[in-house]
């Protein structure tokens, strides 16, 4: 290789290595240096010398370059991140400047959020939680349950067989709850009280917050009368007093000292309230009905049982067939077609169960439905706000910022909007806790339902609403970098958007939005013309104008043969009343979920057929005239019928009876003589088909329900009713007064609920619609100034204007109106078990939803179209 | 001997760079050779004939200009005679923030061995 050559070759090589600066220096110092080695090694050698050196050099910069590139490499591959923290930066600006806008996207989000949080909230209430506090696994709960399917409590006596037969593969615990009368100092106040079999809470895994818990030595004859308060009664009524232990409280006239603070428990019994304090059984005579030890049919007790080893749930399993023949053995009548089983340890069960799973269901569905109402508003918001910073977008695309990083420029505002829906939701989320913590259900009962309040709740209030934001700004986030990566330069020279693009991105935001409300506010409809419905119906007696007081109170002091007259006498002066015009007692108070059911048998047609389930009151001869109920056929009870085994039926049951004049109640083995038909009514629930029912007579009692109908207003009459049992003698009172529409309440409390949520949800929906529809209203107007100005110049009068405004609005508004509509059809024919006396396609809802979608077109487009009509020509000059 | 010197806010140079400014130093330093200057083929023998190893070209170069972008050398173009070819030799010079770069790097390895002598022996 020549000289020449291999400088040449040396050059091309190192030029490619090489900085321009280096360049020169580095091959002249090669040639000075080949020069220098030539004359003492020889050219050749020289040559190598120089050649191996170039090397070293390019391989020297290459290796330079290499790291550089990496680097540089290594900070593009953490672009997006920079481009997120920077959008944060900018948002945070931004919407610091936009205050109204960020309030009204923030507060719409986390209200949505809040819906859906709290519906979560009470799900989780409602649904998941065990009875337990501690080791939930092994506490179940242990119910008898009939070959219909009907669960019931247990008595004393079948309490303590069942705890014999499971000793030795369980703990058990029961309690009965009760109303009491409890008066501490000077103040006397209504209340609950558990009265406690076993180791309750032991069972239940609870500690004393101070003193101790009841042990079974407290349950033993002869032993001091002692109770375990709640906290919550500690306090109120003892005013977190440091020295409650040892106090006395009263209980029907009977003192009782305070041993202990135990947390405050949801009672076993009536979902959603809890007992004031927990008294041994032992001591309990004068709370439980008479006889509470001995009969087998007063079923007061809640039953559970804690598998103990952990791993004995087998034993147990194996135990109760052994338990269940022990009761047939020695209760016959009652255990025929009963048997023992064991359930979920879970605080609601049951009928109650299956209603709040669908219920919390359809509530999730809207507060979902809520938050797609929420977000495009939101959304139509961020292409509002868009619009506004156009230029600054298209600036930013054309000195060459990427798409990705206008992209992460919005989602960061979503992200910050979220943010602080977040801290909206979760304000809104403690405010709703606290409401839930006493929602009234009977004027002297208020349901307490302790919603979660955890870091988990906080942690998924924050994600939710973090993750709604961005989900939100996504669609415009991608709309504004497609139109600003490719007509950026276009935006920059135009005065105006016509933007086609964002209109109907926007018109496509507010068609879901619209969608969206009309489900909701067809859902709230639905269950408030359900609510109406049920007020309409028929219940069988005249509700209206009965109070209801529980008579349950024994007062302390009086001989067990003189209740009776003391009942009787009670009975008698309240039906004197002028403000009276029937009184009369029943076992229980009417349509309640608690009334007992059965079998009957009867000789038809010479065949001995058996009813399954049928339901059954005692009551006094006057019950039927108090209630309203109408005598059909035969006789109604008089006072001599409180001592033979005659009973009245109802309509339903005399059809089946056909004629036949005497039954069989296979529960208690009595053969009853039919005497009279009453017409129907309902027993249990409002929504039940045509219910058997047969009525036996009694003597007035206490352990059982006031009915008292009312010369006027019910609720007028408690006061008087309250003096006149209170003059029969001390201690003497009528328990959680209610007229019968109160009385209804627990049972109409889901559809109440249900009502109520969608009311709301229906009216905030319908809020953000109006709202969204305003929003790209003003957006269209404000845009187009000049072409209302073209049409004032031609000739437009303020009216064209106007019907312009409107057609616009009704055009955003329609397409969404029918998918809403089709939509809304489906969750009504999906609701049609939960609504009462509908039908799917109700004529008041197609109309409804029109007359809602008009309603909100001319609302939210009156303020735009003033706006359109004072624009005048001179905007063609702009 | 001041104890604050991991507080100095002097750049911390690595072996070879200091090992590149003494070489440059030397070179234009007063009792150099009045016909050397230092440019990158002198720098390369100044840092052989003293360490006494041979010394890869290419990492002198880069070492040059790193420490040409830190400001501690700066270079001009020295004269251009035949045998390179017109090309003018790239002459360096140290700056007065390379000359307290070198002194506070040397300062730190001298008081790093203090004491050690009875170790490492005298230097």
């Amino acid at each position: 290789m020549t000289r020449a050559a291999s400088r040449h070759l040396i050059a091309w090589w190192l030029g490619r290595a090489l900085p321009p600066a280096a360049l020169a220096g580095a091959l002249g110092d090669l040639d000075e240096e080949f020069i220098t080695r030539a004359r003492t090694v020889g050219r050749l050698r020289a040559e190598w010398w120089v050649l191996r050196e170039a090397h070293s050099v390019a391989r020297a910069y290459n290796r330079v370059r290499r790291l550089e590139h990496s680097v540089s490499h290594a900070r593009l591959r953490f672009a997006p991140l920079r481009d997120l923290g920077t959008g944060l930066v900018e948002s945070l600006r931004h919407l610091r400047r936009a205050p109204g806008y960020t309030v009204l996207a923030a507060g719409s989000l986390g209200l949505a959020v809040a819906a859906i949080i709290s519906t979560a909230g009470v799900t989780d209430t409602i649904l998941r939680q065990s009875i337990a506090r501690s080791q939930a696994d092994r506490v179940h709960r242990l119910t008898s349950v009939t070959t219909s399917g009907a669960t019931m409590a247990f008595s004393f006596p079948e309490l303590e067989t069942v705890r014999a037969a499971l000793s030795d593969s369980g703990r058990i615990g029961a309690v009965a709850l009760t109303p009491a009368l409890v008066r501490v100092d000077d103040v006397s106040a209504q209340d609950l009280v558990d009265v406690s079999v076993g180791a309750i809470h032991e069972v239940l895994g609870v500690r004393a917050l101070h003193g101790r818990l009841l042990t079974p030595e407290d349950d033993q004859p002869g032993r001091p009368r002692v109770i375990v308060v709640s906290e919550a009664f500690w306090r109120a009524r003892l005013f977190e007093s440091t020295d409650a232990i040892g106090r006395r409280v009263v209980l029907n006239g009977l003192d009782y000292t305070v041993i202990g603070v135990a947390p405050t428990l949801p009672s076993l019994g009536f979902f959603g309230v809890s007992a004031a304090g927990w008294i041994p059984a032992a001591t309990a005579d004068s709370l439980l009905k008479r006889g509470w030890r001995t009969d087998p049919g007063n079923r007061a007790f809640v039953a559970l049982v804690k598998t103990d080893p952990p791993d004995s749930r087998p034993v147990l399993d194996g135990r109760l067939a052994t338990a269940t023949g022990d009761l047939a053995r020695a209760f016959p009548e009652h255990w025929r077609d009963r048997r023992l089983q064991v359930t979920d340890g879970l605080l609601v069960t049951g009928n109650l169960r299956r209603t709040s799973t669908n219920i919390a269901s359809m509530l999730s569905v809207m507060a979902a439905m809520l938050l797609v109402v929420a977000a495009t508003n939101v959304g139509g918001l961020v292409f509002a706000q868009a619009s506004t910073r156009r230029r600054a977008t298209a600036i930013k695309a054309a000195l060459g910022a990427r798409p990705g990083t206008l992209i992460m420029a919005t989602l960061a505002e979503g992200a910050l909007l979220g943010a602080l829906a977040g801290v909206v939701a979760l304000a809104l989320y403690g405010w709703f806790a606290q409401i839930a913590q006493s929602i009234p259900v009977l004027p002297t009962i208020a349901l307490r339902l302790d919603l979660p309040w955890t870091w988990g709740a906080i942690g998924l209030t924050a994600v939710l609403s973090v993750a709604a934001g961005i989900a939100t700004t996504l669609i415009p986030a991608l709309s504004i970098s497609r139109r600003a990566s490719t007509r950026s330069l276009d935006a920059l020279s135009t005065r105006h958007s016509g933007d086609l693009t964002t209109s109907r991105a926007r018109r496509w935001l507010l068609g879901a939005q619209v969608a969206a409300t009309v489900v909701l506010v067809v859902c709230a409809t639905l269950f408030t013309r359900s609510l109406d419905a049920i007020g309409d119906a028929s219940v069988g007696i005249d509700i209206d104008r009965i109070a209801a007081f529980d008579f349950d109170i024994e007062p302390a002091g009086v001989a067990p043969d003189a209740l009776p007259a003391l009942a009787r006498a009670a009975l008698e002066r309240v039906r004197a009343l002028p403000v009276v015009a029937g009184a009369a007692m029943a076992s229980l108070a009417p349509i309640d979920q608690a009334t007992p059911g059965g079998d009957v048998r009867a000789v038809i047609n010479s065949s001995e057929v058996v009813f399954r389930d049928v339901t059954r009151l005692t009551v006094t001869p006057e019950y039927f005239a108090t209630v309203g109920l109408r005598r059909l056929d035969g006789r109604l009870f008089s006072a001599i019928d409180t001592l033979r085994p005659v009973a009245v039926v109802n309509e339903t049951l005399a059809r089946s009876l056909q004629g036949a004049p005497r039954f069989t109640d296979l529960d208690s083995g009595t053969a009853y003589e039919v005497i009279g038909i009453v017409s129907n009514a309902k027993y249990r629930t409002l929504n039940e088909p045509a219910q058997p029912h047969f009525y036996t007579a009694a003597s007035p009692g206490f352990h059982m329900a006031l009915l008292v109908r009312a010369a006027g207003d019910p609720a007028g009459l408690f006061d008087d009713v309250q003096q006149a049992l209170d003059q029969t003698g001390p201690g003497i009172q009528g328990f959680f007064p209610r007229t019968g529409r109160d009385h209804l309440r627990p049972v109409l409390l889901p559809t109440l609920v249900s009502a109520g949520v969608a009311r709301a949800l229906g009216m905030i929906a319908g809020g953000l619609a109006t709202l969204g529809l305003f929003g790209l209203l003003s957006w269209i107007v404000q845009s187009r100034r000049q072409e209302w100005g073209l049409r004032v110049a031609i000739g437009a009068s303020p009216a064209d204007l106007r019907r312009l405004v409107i057609r616009y609005a009704w055009q955003a508004a329609w397409p969404g109106s029918l998918v809403g509509l089709a939509a809304a059809t489906a969750v009504a024919w999906l609701l049609r078990g939960q609504v009462f006396g509908l039908t799917v396609l109700d004529p008041v809802l197609l109309t409804i939803v029109p007359v809602m979608v008009i309603g909100v077109v001319l609302v939210a487009s009156w303020l735009p179209a003033r706006r359109a009509t004072r624009v005048s020509a001179t905007e063609l000059l702009r | 001997m001041s104890s604050s010197a991991g507080h100095s806010a002097q750049p911390t140079l690595g072996e070879f760079e200091i090992v590149v400014l003494l070489a440059v130093l030397h070179l234009s330093s007063g009792d150099a050779d009045p016909a050397d200057v230092a440019y990158g083929s002198t720098i390369v023998r100044e840092i052989t004939a003293r360490t006494g190893r041979d010394v890869s070209r290419g990492a002198v170069y880069v070492t040059l200009d790193r420490l040409e972008v830190k400001h501690l050398l700066t270079s001009r173009a020295g004269d251009a005679p035949p045998e390179r070819g017109g090309r003018p030799r790239r002459v360096y010079r140290v700056t007065a923030a390379g000359l307290r770069a070198t002194r506070h790097s040397l300062s730190v390895l001298a008081r790093m061995q203090a004491g050690l002598e009875p170790v490492i022996g005298r230097l």
